[in-house]
């Protein structure tokens, strides 16, 4: 079953060069899949596509089973506070909220009661390994501990599939490897689903399946594959 | 919105506390600074009204029907006793003090002035005037004296050229025609720091009466204090109807004194226009503290977006926040307001510092110091003022959220 589907998805944000060509590929459930390829090659445009944050110019696209261009804005926000986790390269956690706060925020939107939120959001920093640190702001933590609750925030709401754009591109590469394999972890003991993005070799290495994109286009999707398919 | 969010709102609020405090500032500033001033011209009006009450007709008029209008001389009271007895007797009446008022020139040996007559019997007119408090020469109808007593304003004795002893020509028509011609001592003087000062002279009940040639008993009206200011009118309604068939008109102070009552409605409208733009400007302050904390949040809304925060959420987060910030600012401004106000009603406050002299209004004299009481009132209208002021503070920065585009939110660092 997809949870992600891409046919021949363009995206054009001036009008005149184009990011994101006549895209075209799949994500299974419980795959762990990479978007790999060079600044600008259109990771990030991919990625919002995907998770309905911003709109194609032709093509489908369906996430979760739902076509994404007829659902409206509200649908769209609930599908994502339901089904999705998202981690960005920095900056995903609210200053003013403490760590266990920042992971309790998607479970309120989801109206999950006071005390079970809480118990979830505790939880999942366990699960993350920050037990104990729940009280503690962003800005007393280190970079990777920050991306640790991003993820913790995440997976919080029990997700179809994690979205994570560079998650690593700001740390250094012992943090980016536990971070791999935590993402790694939860891919095979929960079940969920994560496409993430990143052009360090050393974390693509990881991915169950990569997706190479150049100029806004998968390159030999099939080949790739294959090749994969070889290497196992 | 859930307690969560609201809690996230009001964490948001204080993340720039300078920021936020100076927004606070102004509202609690401009709004107390606005329920102290209520409450201030409100103790000012009703010092006007006191003003006009204890230095001209009293509570309440009763006069022959028509006398009012021009002050005419031909329009008394032909026998009053009845009355006279009828308001001796009421319950709901403090004082009265008969009158007879006539219109004439006042002259010395160096000058004469055109003045208004008032014929009172000083012993009644002292529990419904104050003039009798406010001599500075001379006596107020004090002693046994052969001659005719007159007691006036400063401002006439200054104009006349006169001293208290010295003596005084009165010329006026009479209601038959005549010519009323007589002589008066002047046995005081009184400063009120009002027109009365320029243009009022007493004198005693009988002597009016023969200046004027009214017949037998004759006055023109009686100044009613009732006991319980509240039940003005319906002494007022009392009277009407006790003495229908006596071609008698009662009038209350607010009837005759409907120019300081007119400008006391100019001066609440001035109020409430400068309050308005007062909390105007305060509402500028919070429409800018909160649109600036929006703008530096960009990223966090789009991180929010993404994760499933849906436009309305978001809306309601920062109208929440403006909230938050304009009530903050408005239950200071409210302790404020309460607490300067209650100051002054212990201390009294005097106007005295703004301005060098008494103030006068209408000729009514004003003492600049005044006792200003908490009126509630203020208090809501100010809070519902500012609340509503602040919801539309909050549609400029609730217009940036509505076209945030999450793509573009999440590039900004
Ligand atoms: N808002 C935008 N307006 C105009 N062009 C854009 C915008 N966002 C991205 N692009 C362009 O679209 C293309 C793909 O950008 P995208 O951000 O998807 O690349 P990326 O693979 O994520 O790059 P990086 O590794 O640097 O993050 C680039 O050519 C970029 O210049
Ligand atoms: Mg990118």
């Amino acid at each position: 079953m997809a949870i992600v589907k891409f046919s021949d998805v363009s995206k054009s944000y001036t009008g005149l060069e184009t990011a994101v060509k006549g895209v075209s590929f799949e994500v299974k459930a419980g795959e762990f899949a990479a978007l790999a390829g060079p600044s600008g090659s259109g990771k990030t445009t991919i990625l919002n596509l995907a998770a309905g944050l911003d709109t194609a110019n032709s093509g489908t696209i369906s996430l979760c089973d739902k076509a994404l261009e007829s659902l409206s804005r509200l649908d769209m926000a609930r599908l994502r506070r339901q089904s999705v986790g998202f981690v960005f390269q920095a900056y995903n956690l609210f200053p003013v909220l403490t760590a266990l706060e920042n992971v309790m925020y998607p479970l309120a939107l989801n109206h999950i009661p006071p005390r079970e939120r809480r118990a979830r959001a505790e939880a999942s920093l366990k699960e993350v390994g920050l037990d104990g640190l729940g009280g503690r702001f962003p800005n007393e933590m280190s970079g990777g501990q920050q991306q640790r609750v991003a993820i913790a925030r995440a997976i919080a709401t029990n997700p179809k599939i994690v979205f994570a754009d560079e998650p690593t591109a700001n740390v250094d590469s012992t943090t980016a490897d536990t971070l791999l394999e935590l993402f790694q972890r939860l891919n095979k003991e929960r079940g969920i689903t994560f496409l993430f993005s990143s052009h360090d070799p050393n974390v693509l290495e990881r991915a169950g399946r990569i997706i190479r994109v150049k100029d806004g286009q998968i390159l030999n999707p099939e080949k790739v594959e294959r090749q994969l398919k070889l290497v196992a | 919105m859930n307690s969560f969010l609201l809690k996230l709102c009001w964490k948001n609020l204080w993340r720039n506390k300078r920021r936020t405090i100076l927004a606070v500032n102004a509202i609690a500033i401009g709004g107390g600074w606005l329920i102290w001033a209520s409450n201030y011209i409100d103790a000012l009006n009703r010092q006007f009204i006191e003003n006009a009450i204890r230095y001209m007709n009293g509570h309440l008029t009763v006069a022959a029907e028509g006398f009012n209008e021009y002050k005419d001389a031909g329009k008394f009271i032909a026998d009053p006793t009845s009355i006279e007895d009828w308001l001796r007797q009421n319950p709901k009446v403090r004082a009265y003090s008969p009158k007879i008022l006539a219109q004439g020139l006042l002259s010395s040996a160096r000058g004469s002035s055109n003045i208004f007559y008032m014929g009172i019997r000083p012993e009644m007119d002292k529990h419904t005037t104050e003039f009798h408090s406010r001599i500075v020469e001379g006596t107020y109808f004090e002693g046994e004296t052969n001659h005719k007593p007159i007691v006036i304003g400063i401002g006439l004795k200054e104009r006349l050229n006169v001293r208290v002893g010295s003596k005084l020509v009165a010329l006026t028509q009479g209601v038959d025609g005549s010519i009323g011609n007589e002589l008066f001592y002047v046995q005081g003087v009184f400063n009120t720091e009002s027109e009365a000062d320029k243009s009022l002279a007493f004198i005693r009940l009988e002597d009016a009466r023969a200046l004027l040639s009214l017949p037998g008993n004759a006055i023109h009206q009686f100044s009613v204090m009732a006991k319980d200011e509240t039940k003005i009118q319906a002494l007022q309604a009392e009277t009407k109807t006790a003495f229908a068939s006596h071609s008698i008109e009662a009038l209350s102070w607010m009837d005759l004194q409907r120019h300081l009552m007119a400008s006391i409605e100019v001066y609440n409208a001035a109020n409430k226009i400068f309050m308005f733009i007062i909390l105007f400007i305060a509402s500028v302050g919070i429409a800018n503290s909160i649109l600036m904390s929006i703008m530096e949040r960009t990223r966090e809304f789009g991180v929010m977006m993404a994760i499933g925060t849906t436009k309305a959420e978001m809306v309601r987060m920062v109208l929440l926040e403006t909230l938050l910030l304009a009530a903050v600012g408005v239950v200071v401004g409210n302790l404020l307001g309460i607490g300067i106000t209650y100051y002054f009603q212990q201390t009294g406050f005097d106007l005295a510092w703004l301005t060098a002299k008494e103030i006068r209004m209408n000729g009514a004299l004003i003492n600049t110091v005044s006792y200003p009481a908490v009126h509630w009132i203020h208090n809501v209208i100010v809070t519902t003022a500012v609340m509503v002021l602040s919801v539309l503070a909050a549609l400029l920065p609730i217009q940036h959220i509505t076209k945030l585009k999450a793509t573009a939110a999440l590039k900004t660092n």
